[in-house]
């Protein structure tokens, strides 16, 4: 019988590797999927994964359950999933000032290689690769509610709840996500894609 | 604008079916080695406060007992100094003027 969250939560708070390592296996697919859609590459992914389930491990005895532990779990990941993009565009702007392109292969360092997810049915990976090109390019909050909607399947009441936000606000989001989309698209498909 | 390119709502439902990635098996045990990583450095920094709060707390007393060895050297030698004159001046206790100038 799998331990209920509460029960998961007061093994790990009294040290419990293996309610650790339960906790992980419960959310590790979920946070990993939320991350490799923000950061739209593997590694990347990986690392946002580690810092989620470290900043769990570490923040789990302050987690005062006024939301499901699912919430928080998914909280953290959109966090860390915003910091590394933020990190990362620091980084591409200072670029400009060192060397854009890397001096033994002549590559551009940070150029962002069309993403397929790797879930993706095979016939739709062209498609599935211009709306993430989409999704990336949207303000933080469209391109959460989008996500967590529509590509982890939450329902609209959860994403508030990660959120913190209205289903009003939620719904205004979406709308919004949807319409920007679709202009990028369209801009994409013009350019002869 | 309101026509609807059917390349765009194919892109747009190109998520329909998407199956979850799953991470690479062994990620537990990085996300492990981490928070080792962690904890050891916690453990480094915990030790590091003990060192500095002792070396200041030695370093504290050292400073003490000098001032207290100088204090007490500057006493005596005033002492001495003042033991010194008198028997110069010939005005230590016990002296015939010791006596007079009492």
């Amino acid at each position: 019988m799998p331990l209920s969250d509460g029960e998961l939560i007061a093994r790990i708070r009294e040290g419990s590797q293996t309610a650790f390592r339960e906790l992980y296996e419960r959310f590790a697919g979920r946070v990993y999927n939320t991350a490799l859609s923000y950061v739209q590459n593997v590694p990347d992914a990986e690392e946002v994964t580690q810092d989620v389930f470290v900043e769990v491990h570490r923040s789990l005895h302050a987690f005062e359950q006024k939301s499901s532990l699912s919430t928080w779990v998914y909280r953290i990941a959109v966090n860390k999933s915003l910091d590394r993009l933020r990190s990362k565009a620091r980084t591409k702007r200072f670029a400009f000032v060192t060397h854009l392109f890397d001096p033994e292969s002549n590559q551009q360092r940070f150029d962002q290689t069309d993403f397929v997810h790797p879930g993706v049915r095979l016939e739709q990976k062209e498609t599935a690769a211009a709306l993430f090109k989409a999704i990336g390019a949207l303000p933080e909050n469209q391109k959460t509610a989008f996500i967590l909607t529509r590509v982890e399947q939450l329902s609209q009441a959860e994403t508030a709840s990660v959120m913190n936000i209205g289903i009003k606000a939620l719904e205004s989001l979406l709308q919004r996500a949807k319409e920007n989309l679709k202009k990028k698209l369209e801009d994409f498909y013009k350019s002869g894609n | 604008m309101n026509r609807s390119n059917p390349r765009i709502e194919e892109a747009l439902q190109s998520l329909d079916g998407l199956q979850r990635a799953v991470p690479r098996p062994d990620l537990f045990s990085d996300v492990v080695k981490r928070l080792d990583r962690l904890n050891a450095d916690a453990n480094v920094r915990k030790i590091s406060v003990a060192a500095v709060w002792l070396a200041a707390a030695s370093f504290a007393l050292l400073v003490s007992l000098n001032i207290g060895l100088v204090v007490k050297y500057k006493v005596a030698s005033e002492q001495t100094t003042v033991a010194s004159l008198a028997t110069a001046y010939d005005l230590a206790p016990g002296s015939d003027n010791y006596l007079s100038y009492r």
